[in-house]
């Protein structure tokens, strides 16, 4: 890792300021988001090892305007001194663009003018392509030993450095930070059945995250032994207790799209007639920002140049507040809240979900289990899906194990299929544990593209829900 | 900058092999609220990604590599510099080693450009869309995407493959508002050429689709019933199926099938034939330069080829048959009409459907769906249906009519019988 702001941007600033000058004089609005994105993925399992470019890399610019009515971007990987005027005759030929379906009125977008640069490094050591395999490696070989049922162990660490510069007629802001994000994966055999396990996090920390990274794959191993008893659970209704990470599947699915706020203007969340009403269970209170807890989606500035935010969405059961992107923002007649995210330059901005969680409670979760009479503890984010116009919600764990009597019978059961509708769910919480953790290893989709990595997390939850 | 890289590539001498992957990327795209324009955008970007290889080890028995990403111009030095931190990174890389593609000169494959203006075709096809809306149903988001890709593969192994490839993609959210409520459905469609018909043909039916989610109510007594799925679940049940069955899966003992056995066990109903194929005559090569040729991986039910890449085949001393997109399974013998005569659940659209290979579990939330008991068709929403894949297997039915998209050639329904429904 460099650990300082991309020289290649800081190279290129005078001449996108040039350009911003240039397209300042022609359009009420222009602004450029440089970014330029490096990082690694390094991976080993029991037969081969790789080194490849993160899938965050990336490296380009998105030049704005605002044409009048609407809003027109252009995207290109190349801009230099020399070729201003190429870039501003694209962006005309954009705007001039002839299309029969008539424009949105939208209006001129209003920012407040700052300069500011802004910094996290890696803490600790950065470790070599040399010292990250072998330790990898090692790892892996220790995993595959430990058990004959293991067939193949697979270790992994992903790290970026992230510089972005945004540039406006009001606008001067450049940030870097780096995170990684380690991951395990281990597959176990016994006869026919073949089963597996993973988990993941995030640090700023490569040292410390490959620490934690090799306390983590042997409870990953286990579990994939364990997981060779599962067996899918039997459709019905029951109670749950949920760890983090499906606590904040829920939040993730149940009311973070939800309160996604492009989606009002399409007019495709419920939410918008429910601000100020309640939408849960008094003991939840939500929140979501790139300020509001550390993790991987803790950036200082948003994709459209808004400061980083923290936004109460849920507070004691009542549905308090939304997220927003600028464009949304400025049609809603409300404040951006700096969720504006885009999956790389070549995309454009939607409002996206950043760090999202419920607020910790006060109940034991050693209580909460033996309050259960017949249900799951359910664990490991698999995977989810929204529908915040309709309330519907499914979410997948990876699996659960059985409660009879408030007791944990030794029974596993693998994947639970939640589903149901969202304010049953959130109506149906009656405790929520005094326990916090916020998990950044995920990606999450707008509809079915769109992928951003996000964090999202809380305490543990009893509810009760359909699983099959 | 091709020539630049590969001119600092052969510069390197600790290089076994090398190869670029170029991607040009022109891409139109527009934004739609309400059934209007809200926002426009054009990428225009060249990239690469760039693979070292090192020989190394006792008789170079190892083959390290190590791949980056070039995104902008970089001096002699800097690109010089590049290369010789994916060398270092490369040494400590200890994989069995393999040849890369030999290849045949430089050889082209395109796909026949549309003449239009990408933002007319775009709307075109916006307005074929907004022509179906009724007053109470429209499209509350529309999303086009007109992108042309330029992929070059060149290695030191004299391959030098380039092909063009043009697709739309559309993101339809049809929207309808009744005096109970609102409801939505989302709805993705890929074009490779507009055919103004089909493109109608899918606004109208996105439109009739969330008229029929809006008076779905919930399923009620019926604890069993087959299940109909068709478009996206179908082929996503399918790529499941088959997905461990690459050499690379195999390799890594992701699967303990072997050439022979059965993937369906005791067939009640069809047996499933399913295989590889281009998704155009132009998409002729995979990322490492193997040309690619359809290739039938399971036959009446039976395992009877792996696939995938030159890496992974060579380690199981097999030819390297490439890294497909597209799927394709053969067609059964009953008509859908035949399918639907008898009572069934006919999935319209789920929330993503959920298939656990290793559990044996498939399953989903259901937006909206048909439940036809006999008699009368009923639109139902709000529920999941589960069941066992393997079971499933053995009575599937397979349809006799068939789609051709781009990602999947094949029966336009399956029908799974006996799925769990609460």
């Amino acid at each position: 890792m460099t650990g300082k702001f991309s020289n290649y941007l800081k190279k290129r600033k005078p001449a996108l300021q040039e350009l911003v000058r240039l397209l300042g004089e022609k359009y009420a609005y222009a602004s450029v988001l440089a970014t330029d994105v490096a990082g690694t993925n390094i991976m080993v399992d029991r037969s081969t090892t790789s080194v490849n470019p993160s899938g965050l890399t990336e490296c380009g610019f998105v030049v704005k305007v605002f044409d009048g009515s609407a809003y027109v971007e252009y995207s290109t990987n190349e801009i230099d001194a020399k070729h201003l005027d190429d870039v501003v005759l694209a962006v005309d030929g954009l705007v001039a663009a002839q299309t029969t379906v008539p424009s949105v009125s939208v209006g001129l977008l209003k920012e407040e003018p700052i300069v500011k640069r802004f910094s996290r490094k890696n803490v600790g050591k950065d470790l070599s392509a040399e010292e990250i395999i072998a330790l990898l490696k090692g790892f892996v070989e220790t995993t595959i030993a430990s058990d004959p049922l293991i067939v193949n162990a697979r270790a992994s660490i992903e790290t970026t450095e992230i510089s972005k510069m945004f540039l406006s007629k009001a606008k001067d802001l450049e940030q870097y930070y780096t995170w990684c994000n380690p991951r395990s994966f281990v597959l176990a055999r016994r006869g026919e059945v073949t089963k597996y396990a993973y988990d993941g996090f995030g640090d700023n920390s490569v040292e410390r995250a490959l620490r934690t990274l090799g306390d983590l794959i042997p409870k990953t191993a286990k579990l994939a032994i364990e997981l060779l008893d599962a067996v899918p659970p039997k459709p019905g209704y029951y109670e749950i207790v949920t760890d983090p990470s499906i606590t904040g599947l829920i939040a993730h699915e149940a009311f973070g799209h939800g309160v996604e706020m492009d989606m009002f203007v399409k007019d495709r969340a419920a939410a918008k007639d429910y601000m100020g009403k309640r939408v849960a269970s008094p003991l939840v209170s939500m929140k979501d920002g790139a300020a509001s807890a550390f993790s991987v989606a803790s950036y200082f500035f948003d994709d459209d140049g808004v400061l980083a935010g923290n936004t109460k969405i849920i507070d004691k059961g009542i549905l308090v507040g939304g997220i927003s992107d600028v464009l949304s923002a400025l049609q809603l007649g409300k404040a951006p809240t700096g969720n504006s995210r885009r999956e790389s330059y070549k995309r454009k901005a939607y409002t996206r979900m950043t760090n999202t969680f419920f607020e910790k409670g006060k109940s034991k979760l050693d209580e909460m289990i033996a309050s259960v009479k017949e249900g799951y503890f359910i664990a490991k984010t698999n995977n989810g899906m929204e529908d915040p116009k309709n309330w519907g919600i499914q979410c997948t764990a990876h699996y659960g194990r059985e409660i009879k009597d408030g007791k944990f019978t030794g029974k596993i059961v693998s994947p639970v299929v939640m589903s149901g509708y969202v304010i049953d769910l959130l109506e149906s919480i009656n405790a929520v544990s005094n326990d916090f953790d916020v998990i950044g290893s995920g990606s999450c989709g707008k509809g079915y593209k769109e992928w951003v990595r996000v964090s999202d997390g809380g305490p543990c939850l009893k509810a009760k829900v359909k699983i099959g | 900058m091709i020539k630049q890289l590969t001119a600092a590539l052969k510069a390197n001498p600790a290089l076994s092999g090398w190869l670029v992957n170029e991607t040009a990327t022109l891409s139109s795209q527009a934004f739609y609220v309400m059934q209007k324009k809200e926002t426009t955008r054009r990428v225009e970007t060249r990239e690469y990604q760039v693979t070292v290889y090192h020989r190394h080890g006792e008789q170079n028995a190892f083959v390290g590599s190590s791949s980056f990403a070039v995104s902008r111009k970089h001096s002699k030095a800097e690109l010089a510099k590049k290369i010789e931190e994916a060398v270092f990174a490369a040494r400590f890389v200890k994989n069995k080693a393999f040849d890369l593609v030999k290849g045949e000169g430089k050889r082209t494959w395109k796909e026949k450009p549309e003449s239009a203006d990408p933002f007319a075709i775009i709307d075109e096809i916006a307005n074929a869309f907004f022509a179906a809306a009724t007053p109470v149903s429209r499209f509350n988001a529309l999303e086009i995407f007109h992108a042309r890709q330029t992929i070059r593969i060149v290695n030191s192994e004299g391959v030098d493959d380039t092909k063009t490839l043009a697709k739309i993609d559309v993101e339809a959210i049809p929207s309808h508002d009744g005096p109970e409520r609102k409801v939505e459905l989302i709805r993705m469609f890929t074009y490779k050429k507009v055919d103004p018909d089909q493109v109608r043909k899918d606004a109208e039916a996105a439109i009739a689709d969330v008229a029929l989610r809006y008076d779905a109510r919930k399923i009620e007594n019926v604890a069993k019933a087959d299940v109909i799925l068709s478009g996206d679940d179908v082929e996503d049940f399918l790529r499941e199926l088959v997905a461990d069955f690459s050499y690379d899966g195999v390799y890594r003992k992701n699967t303990d099938k072997k050439i022979g056995d059965a993937i369906q066990s005791e067939i009640k109903g069809d047996a499933l034939s399913i295989g590889w194929t281009l998704s155009s005559k132009a998409d002729a090569f995979d990322r490492d330069g193997v040309l690619l040729a359809p290739v039938r991986v399971v036959e009446a039910g039976k395992l009877v080829s792996y696939y995938g890449s030159n890496q992974y085949a060579q380690y199981l001393g097999l030819k390297p048959n490439g890294v497909y997109g597209t799927i394709e399974a053969a067609p059964g013998k009953t008509t859908i009409a035949r399918m639907k005569a008898k009572p069934h659940l006919e999935i319209i659209a789920l929330s993503g459907i959920q298939i656990d290979i290793y559990s044996g579990y498939i399953g989903g939330e259901v937006r909206l769906a048909v439940w036809f008991d006999g008699k009368n068709r009923i639109p139902v929403s709000g529920f999941s249906f589960s069941g066992n894949i393997d079971k499933a297997l053995s009575d599937l039915v397979l349809s006799k009519e068939t789609v051709q998209g781009v990602r999947y050639h094949g029966p336009k329904c399956i029908l799974l019988k006996g799925m769990d429904v609460l």
